[in-house]
């Protein structure tokens, strides 16, 4: 192997291929759509919620309400929301920069400190929009427990799974399947956070062995 | 480096803290009005109630198109218009009418937007004949439909119950 070979395949290891993923994931992952859904009804059903940690979307007959409605629900939530898909695209784009930096000898102190920064970020997104959907759910059904015998049946699964809604009033009846899981994106998510473990855990390697070197 | 982990932090925290600034600054500084600029239930009914009016264009819902005697069955037949822009399957039917109970026919399925025509009969009965043969009109309404997965069950009262003042008013 030639001198110029060896620099290359070094060059090459000195890549976050992790980090290069997660980055762009993660840059991406705002703009995606939504990660859970909730339905009501089937074959696409008369109302649907569609929630992610960057947005919030109510389809009826799935058509859905415009952002100016969306800003008309709470405008601190549609803000916050924005907060959020800004954030994260910039976590991305760290990530991506301290990735692709490790490249460079000159600069692997500050690759390291941008993967370290930016890795994690979305693992704990991530973890924290399902314990805010689980507590949610959880409240909701025991608030619909406590109204018991009152004219809503209501019956939400825990972030995934299937139950029932109902409600009588005078003349009226109304029954419907509630339908509620992940979506495509949140399996992006997951893929994108453990590819940031990843890049973590490989970054420490790079580092570690630029140090030695 | 410990200004590029400076930079690093203060920029998340000055991204949320300008959007929280900017929902207050475009609500006039308002806590209400920034938590929630209109009911989450007034948006909803009007989105819901949309296409409700728009579809069915003030049309009502059911209308009776024709009543009669046929060998030895009374029928009544009533147009009905789908309130939504979805098929509606009105599963079963009964309606009240001179005295006598009519059933649907048949499941009816209502194309989203359109119309179509639900078919009520009930044995012969002399009694009722007669109203039937000058005219019916129907007392109550209940009606089992189903729309994308959602069970819907309502009862109508066509006729409304008449007050003591509409009484002398019509009988004197």
């Amino acid at each position: 192997m030639t001198t110029v070979e060896k620099a290359s395949e070094g060059l090459w290891r000195r890549l976050n291929f992790f980090g290069v993923l997660a980055g762009i994931l993660t840059f991406l992952l705002p703009f995606s759509g939504a990660w859970w859904h909730l339905t009501l009804g089937t074959d696409g059903g008369i109302f649907s919620i569609l929630a992610s940690p960057f947005e919030f979307k109510f389809l009826i007959f799935n058509k859905q309400i415009s952002t100016a409605e969306a800003v008309r629900f709470s405008p601190l939530l549609w803000w916050l929301c924005l907060a959020f898909k800004l954030c994260y695209a910039y976590f991305g784009a760290a990530l991506l920069a301290g990735s692709l930096l490790s490249l460079s000898e000159k600069h692997a102190e500050s690759a390291e400190t941008l993967v370290r920064y930016s890795a994690l970020k979305l693992l704990w997104l991530v973890v924290a929009f399902v314990v805010v959907l689980f507590i949610a759910t959880f409240l909701v059904n025991s608030a619909t427990q406590l109204m018991s015998g009152a004219l809503i049946d209501f019956s939400m699964p825990h972030i995934v799974g299937t139950g029932k809604f109902a409600m009588s009033s005078g003349n009226f009846h109304i029954s419907a399947p509630i339908n509620v899981g992940f979506t495509s994106t949140f399996a992006v998510a997951i893929i994108a956070s453990a590819l940031g473990i990843a890049s973590r855990i490989y970054q420490k390697r790079i580092s570690s062995v630029l140090k030695r070197a | 480096m410990g200004v590029l982990k400076w930079v690093l932090r203060v920029i998340p925290t000055l991204l949320f803290i300008l959007c929280i600034l900017a929902a207050f600054a475009t609500h006039g500084f308002s806590l209400k009005s920034t938590l929630f600029s209109a009911s989450p239930e007034e948006v909803l009914a009007e989105k819901m109630l949309t296409p409700l009016n728009a579809d069915v264009g003030g049309e009502e819902f059911l209308k009776i198109v024709d009543s009669g005697v046929e060998g030895d069955k009374m029928f009544v037949t009533l147009s009905a218009c789908s309130p939504f822009p979805a098929n509606v399957t009105v599963k079963s039917a009964s309606l009240y009418a001179g005295g006598s109970e009519f059933n649907l026919v048949g499941p009816v399925v209502i194309p989203a937007g359109g119309s179509a025509i639900l078919r009520f009969e009930a044995p012969f009965n002399a009694s009722s004949a007669q109203q039937v043969a000058a005219g019916l009109e129907v007392d109550k309404i209940t009606l089992k439909m189903e729309v994308k997965g959602v069970e819907v069950e309502f009862q109508r009262f066509a006729t409304p119950t008449l007050t003591a003042a509409d009484r002398r008013s019509r009988w004197g």
